[in-house]
């Protein structure tokens, strides 16, 4: 490229830009001095809503998640809270003609073996409880949650919610797990369930 | 003494403290030599309005409201006219290819940014748009948008000017651009990958910083690579007094990568402390990088192009050390109603009030620089993007200091009038600036003419009539919104549904402004390609007596 083509848009241009000293004008003064003078006036009057002494004196340490051990006690109502209460609610009553019922449900406070079952697995197709039909969808929780775990729910809820039944324990839901090992799908509702009961 | 006496105090001492700064500055006390301070005038030249979109007759109109430099008739004069030239034309080549290679991928990134940015505008009045697959769903789509524009197509155009800029402004050739262009290959991988991960799902979750830090890494090394030209060519400059825009400039290109890195640092926030981190960095990265890069391009670009100098250089040192020293502590007000601590969150809002500082200096030295020459803005497109821009700039400031105010806040936290007022920062002030930076400079790069003069006009319609929809409608609709979720009364799906036509409105403007964007894209890929009718001179020395091949009586 010829060097005078180059510089033909260098040439038209104005000279570089420079700086005048003209001094700050009256007006811009004034608004700082406004914009100063409101802003102590907001620092002085805004009040300090969160008075820090009423607070709960919680410091860092107590938000500290305790480590889940093996040998720690694993508490039952914190899973039901995490994983089931979306469905059969905090009071354990269902939605009617959606979720069922745990409260004073047959299947609950029934064989806890059942009970086991069908918390490993889940549930699709027809089911009664408590003599309404529901046909919902329970999902699998086998890879979810430990043996130990599903144990501790269980518990929970046959002595929650009104329901009266004794405590289930690891070793039993470590003997359904490994007796219906090969079972990949949800239970079938009442066709497949009915006949353990 | 309590929390509001030493917030007080503190502020009261610093703020003072500020200001003894500047006034100082002002009387060269840091100075070992005072009259470096005095301002050198460029010797006169002959200068003529640059504009790129006129037909000889409107220039020739143009020419006549600003006035010609003439040429002087002293010889000493003349040499120096012409170093002064050799040495622009020196900075202007070793620019070149760099800066190319920037706005080239600024128009790319550009592109599709704008229409990520649409299809998640219309996915919001149809939901069901475009949800076929994962990537294309709002919550990554809209990530998307925010990520192309403020890492691409900001960043380059950003890099780009000042990289332009710098070695005019020192009067010498940039030194060390082969890092730049290292850090450019880099940032844009980065990109890319970043992209990518959000779009497959995995981001940080922080807004502003989702792309992963591990891929982060390429943005930190490429933006700390990008800034080192402008290192050298300082040491290398060959001027005494530095000109605002390179405070802007040079401050910024410090800035981002700092920001950036203590933002990303994995594993070291949590919390509430992650929170105030994370708008921290959210509003710094725009007001102390894109804000004073586009400051400092209108600083250069407005008084270049009407030919005459910036009035007060009092002012330029009050707008940039207050831009400096309030911006920092901003982002607080995004946190209003969170739960931090309440003396931040006052001294953000204070900070904010005290925004109107650097922003009133700044707006009364171009107003002072521009009067007497609005008829300019007539004529001359590529002044009305950079002018429009700086208006802008005035606007969204004045608008963002008042929407901190709590009673103000209440109301527009959390709806769609935030959104407008994000875009009239980054689109109506930044990009605009961009716009009329890139018009001005490209032909400066590539020795060639912009090919369609008409397309730049058509371009600032289209993309000021979109964005006038887009923020009046966005302004509206978010405030409407504001006060429905407020009302007890009301139940919140009211509060939704009363936003649909605005955010129709918005696709609409948003549509407009895209279709613009593809015009300029097409006129930038035009010019690479050398197509157009060719000119030797520029298009303003159309030679109106020149002999035309064009047939006899026509």
């Amino acid at each position: 490229m010829a060097q005078d083509k180059i510089s033909e848009a260098q040439k038209r241009e104005m000279p570089e830009p420079s700086e005048g000293s003209r001094p700050i004008p009256w007006a811009v003064i004034v608004i700082v001095a406004a914009a100063f003078l409101s802003a102590v006036a907001y620092l002085w009057m805004t009040p300090q809503s969160n008075d820090p002494s009423l607070g709960d004196h919680r410091i860092a340490a107590d938000f500290a998640v305790a480590k889940s051990s093996s040998t720690g006690a694993v508490d039952g109502a914190q899973i039901y809270a995490a994983q089931c209460v979306a469905c059969h609610q905090a009071n354990g009553a269902g939605l009617p003609g959606v979720f069922p019922p745990l409260a004073e449900s047959e299947w609950v406070l029934g064989k806890p073996e059942v009970a086991a079952r069908i918390v490993l697995h889940g549930v699709t197709g027809p089911l009664k409880v408590k003599g309404a039909t529901y046909n919902g969808q329970m999902p699998t929780f086998k890879d979810k949650l430990s043996d130990k775990e599903i144990a501790a729910v269980l518990t929970h809820v046959r002595s929650s919610f009104g329901n009266k039944a004794d405590k289930v324990d690891e070793a039993l839901v470590k003997k359904e797990r490994a007796a219906t090992q090969s079972h990949d799908k949800p239970w079938n509702g009442d066709a497949e369930l009915d006949s353990m009961r | 003494m309590d929390t509001v006496t030493i917030l007080l105090l503190t502020f009261i001492l610093s703020v003072t403290g500020l200001f003894i700064f500047i006034w100082s500055l002002r009387k060269n006390l840091f100075d070992d030599n005072p009259a470096a301070a005095r301002v050198i005038f460029s010797e006169g030249e002959i200068g003529r309005v640059e504009e790129p979109a006129l037909t000889p007759g409107q220039l020739q109109s143009l020419q006549d409201t600003v006035g010609a430099h003439k040429m002087p008739d002293d010889p000493a004069k003349v040499a120096r006219m012409q170093a002064e030239l050799a040495s622009r034309i020196q900075a202007d080549r070793s620019t070149s290819l760099i800066t190319f290679v920037f706005l080239s991928c600024a128009i790319v990134w550009l592109v599709f940014a704008s229409t990520a940015g649409l299809i998640s505008s219309i996915k919001l009045h149809q939901p069901d748009f475009l949800t076929s697959q994962a990537w294309m769903t709002f919550g990554r789509m809209r990530t998307l948008h925010l990520n192309a524009v403020a890492y691409g197509w900001c960043p380059m155009a950003a890099f780009g000017i000042a990289i332009w800029t710098i070695p005019r402004l020192l009067k010498t050739e940039l030194v060390g651009g082969r890092f730049a262009l290292l850090g450019c290959m880099l940032w844009n991988a980065g990109l890319i990958a970043g992209l990518g991960s959000i779009a497959a799902g995995f981001n940080s979750g922080l807004e502003w910083l989702e792309i992963p830090w591990q891929i982060s890494i390429l943005l930190v090394i490429g933006g700390a690579l990008i800034g080192l030209p402008l290192v050298y060519t300082l040491q290398n400059r060959r001027v005494d007094h530095l000109y605002v825009s390179v405070w802007y400039m040079g401050a910024a290109l410090f800035w981002f990568p700092v920001l950036y890195l203590v933002a990303k640092i994995p594993g070291l926030h949590f919390g509430v402390e992650q929170a105030t981190m994370n708008w921290w960095y959210g509003h710094n990265v725009l007001g102390l990088y894109y804000t004073p890069i586009a400051l400092g391009t209108i600083y250069y670009f407005l008084p270049k192009i009407i030919g005459r100098p910036i009035q007060s250089y009092n002012l330029s040192l009050l707008g940039f050390w207050a831009l400096a020293f309030f911006y920092g502590q901003v982002g607080g007000h995004h946190l209003i109603g969170g739960p931090v601590p309440g003396w931040l969150v006052t001294l953000s809002i204070v900070q904010s009030i005290m925004m109107v500082v650097p922003v009133i200096a700044f707006s009364v030295n171009q107003h002072l620089t521009m009067r007497g020459h609005f008829k300019t803005l007539v004529y001359s497109p590529t002044l009305r993007f950079i002018v429009l821009g700086g208006m802008m700039y005035t606007l969204s400031s004045l608008q963002g200091s008042v929407e901190a105010l709590r009673s103000v806040n209440t109301i527009t936290h959390f709806t769609h009038f935030t959104v407008a007022h994000a875009h009239l920062g980054l689109y109506g002030f930044f990009s605009l600036v961009m716009f009329g930076a890139i018009y001005f400079v490209m032909p400066r790069v590539m020795s060639w003419e912009w090919p369609y003069p008409r397309l730049i006009a058509l371009h600032f319609w289209l993309i000021v009539t979109g964005f006038a929809i887009y923020f009046v409608g966005l302004s509206i609709g978010g405030w409407l919104q504001g006060l429905d979720m407020l009302d007890p009364a009301k139940p919140f799906m009211d509060s939704v549904r009363v936003t649909i036509p605005y955010l129709e409105a918005r696709s609409v403007g948003g549509s407009i402004m895209t279709l613009g964007h593809l015009v300029f894209a097409f006129h930038f890929v035009s010019m690479a390609f050398r197509n157009g009718p060719a000119r030797i001179g520029p298009a303003l020395f159309h030679r109106r007596t020149a002999p035309t091949v064009a047939l006899k009586g026509a």
